[in-house]
């Protein structure tokens, strides 16, 4: 297992972004659901090693990120494409994603490669000396999710990664993100739903910080059988099994 | 060790130092500081540049202009955008992407400040190039002095840590213009302080510490022949060079530890666990604070000497005391005005000036029949049929 959580739990002063989160997951596409404020990026951020757990045990890659050896190793192998991308306006494209690619401390001759692929997998191949200050909202996705892969990660996490994509492009990312995930732990942190029924194998609904569903997107549809919000029948499982958990709250 | 352990190890040394020169090339292409390059270009100008070249082409005088004013304006510009530089991670909010990277977060920000550090102490070396090229092609006697090109290159180097290690533990918008204020106010508390010490009627009595301040007759030259009769005692560059490279250590220091405490969310993570980082960190930090205080100890034991300037007993060398040999430049057959060769550029006028004056006495009884110029340090003489000429700043 990739990630293993034993009951995370992540407090911010009085607020429990996340409450006793227990996860395992394998390789394969994770899709990770829920409205704004469930706990997505607290989680994602425990998970990239950002964050360190309030309680509970988090393991990474079969490793221990507390410990700064174990935590370094993990971070060579670590993906992580944050929901608001921060970056240099003067860096190039190539040269955005080779200072991430020598800060995950690649082996050097790999780098130049690794760089050269990262980027024509996000489709920037003939932007890569464009300057970072003169892309568009949609292609500085492109080049945070470059950065994510380039150094072919056995754990890629990934915080809303298709905001600002056009269809074309979100088609092409969950077809990456699919192929991926044959090999590696993709965690997608989104609240649209088709990205998670189409490119994800398994799934989690977390509201007010706890995992309230687990399964699969054809579990999570079933939910919705007979429920009237949402547009399509993962929507409506997604509505279902939230208005299920904030039933279970209010009584 | 078995060899194969050790040629891994040197594997991984190399290609952990092709990533660094890699990182640091990609830093020092992008660096802040190449904005900035044209104001420090037209600071020079118009502070150093034209203050020198109205200096007589004596190495000591003109070099007095790249430790005066020149080295305050660097070192606000530098406090000032390290402080910008090291606010990066937080203006343009990379810090948790930055955070989930492998490389250790102090290794990270050191590549950042030393590519700061050296656009600064690259265009103070070419503002020292050009003002020493431009003795080069006038000097006709002596060489370039190195210690002041030593203070300004450490000066210019701690102030781009103190403003970085106050950019990264105070990270700010107004970090960067609150730095660099307060790194002018003191320069000019300790300037101003210096050249009070400086005008006192009698200097002997003034305390040195002033001296940290400013280098062997920087700024302003006390006298045009400094170094010229006697060599510059290296006892307050000295005192300088271990003040600031002082404070530079403490911040280096700093900055290995600070980046512990500011990963953004991460304050209760053990990132500072490498205990062999904190255990440099704290020598170097201690080494620095022992280096500036001794420097400043000893810049209290600073005594001003008429001759040579300032001199600080435990550091100076009974060698610098002795006149620097030197063969005068003469001119004129029945009335010799000489000159030291430092001043050649001058004999022919100091010539014309004296010969009307020694006409007039010529075949008196006792008149002079020569007349050689002497150290402002010391007042004019007579020997015998000779008068000693001293050269004062007018010249």
């Amino acid at each position: 297992m990739n990630i293993e959580l034993t009951d995370v739990t992540r407090t911010f002063g009085r607020n429990k972004a996340v409450d006793g989160v227990s996860l395992a997951a394998g390789p394969g596409v994770f899709g990770l659901l829920g409205p704004n404020g469930a706990g997505k990026t607290s989680l994602l951020r425990v998970l990239a090693t950002v964050l360190p757990p309030s309680s509970g045990t988090v393991r990474l890659l079969g490793r221990d990120p507390g410990q700064p050896a174990a935590r370094t190793q993990i971070r060579r192998r670590l993906g992580y494409l944050p929901q608001n991308l921060g970056y240099y306006p003067s860096f190039t494209v190539a040269e955005f994603v080779e200072y991430f690619a020598l800060l995950k401390e690649m082996p050097a001759h790999q780098v130049p490669t690794a760089v050269a692929a990262a980027v024509e997998r996000v489709d920037l191949g003939p932007r890569a000396r464009a300057r970072l200050r003169t892309l568009s909202g949609g292609m500085l996705r492109r080049v945070g999710i470059a950065q994510a892969i380039v150094n072919g990660p056995d754990l890629l996490l990934l915080d809303e990664p298709t905001a600002g994509l056009d269809p074309e492009q979100r088609v092409a990312f969950r077809a990456l993100i699919r192929e991926l995930g044959q090999h590696a732990t993709v965690v997608v942190s989104t609240h649209l739903v088709e990205d998670v029924g189409t490119a994800c194998s398994e799934v989690a609904l977390m509201a007010e910080g706890k995992v309230v569903f687990r399964g699969t997107p054809e579990e999570l549809t079933a939910h919705g059988e007979g429920h009237e919000v949402g547009d399509s029948p993962l929507e409506r499982g997604y509505s279902a099994v939230l208005a299920a958990s904030r039933k279970q709250v209010a009584a | 060790m078995t060899a194969v352990a050790l040629t891994h190890r040197t594997a991984r040394f190399r290609t952990a130092r092709f990533r660094t020169v890699r990182a640091l090339r990609l830093e020092i292409k992008h660096s802040a500081v190449v904005w900035v390059l044209p104001v420090l270009a037209a600071l020079f100008y118009f502070n150093a540049y034209r203050t020198a070249a109205g200096y007589p082409p004596t190495w000591t005088v003109r070099a007095s202009v790249i430790t005066g004013p020149n080295l305050i304006f660097f070192s606000v510009i530098a406090a000032g955008i390290a402080a910008w530089v090291a606010t990066r991670e937080g203006r343009r909010k990379t810090g948790d992407l930055l955070a989930t990277t492998a490389r250790a977060a102090w290794a990270r920000q050191a590549t950042v400040f030393a590519a700061t550090a050296f656009w600064m102490v690259l265009a103070y070396l070419a503002g020292i190039a050009v003002i020493y090229l431009q003795t080069a092609l006038q000097a006709t006697w002596g060489g370039p002095p190195l210690w002041p090109v030593a203070v300004g290159v450490v000066g210019v180097a701690a102030s781009c840590a103190v403003g970085f290690a106050c950019g990264t533990l105070l990270p700010g918008r107004f970090t960067a213009p609150v730095v660099a204020v307060a790194v002018f106010v003191a320069w000019f508390i300790g300037v101003a302080a210096a050249n009070s010490v400086n005008n006192f009627v009698d200097v002997r009595n003034a305390k040195g510490t002033a001296a940290l301040f400013v280098s062997t007759d920087s700024g302003r030259p006390r006298q045009v022949d400094a170094g010229v009769y006697y060599r510059v005692p290296p006892d307050v560059s000295i005192a300088q060079v271990m003040f600031m490279g002082g404070v530079l250590l403490v911040m280096v220091g700093l900055l290995a530890l600070l980046p512990a405490a500011r990963v953004p969310g991460a304050r209760d993570v053990p990132f500072a666990g490498r205990r062999w980082l904190t255990v440099v960190a704290a020598a170097g930090i201690t080494c620095g604070v022992a280096a500036s205080v001794t420097a400043f100890s000893l810049a209290g034991t600073a005594r001003f000497s008429v001759a040579t300037g300032w001199e600080i007993a435990a550091l100076h060398d009974a060698a610098d005391d002795h006149p620097v040999p030197y063969t005068f430049d003469c001119t004129g057959s029945a009335f010799t005005v000489c000159i030291h060769p430092a001043f050649e550029p001058y004999l022919g006028a100091m010539s014309a000036a004296l010969q009307p004056a020694a006409a007039e006495i010529a075949g008196l009884p006792g008149a002079p029949v020569r007349a050689d110029m002497t150290t402002g340090a010391a007042p004019p003489r007579r020997r015998g049929d000779d008068i000693g000429l001293r050269l004062f700043n007018g010249i």
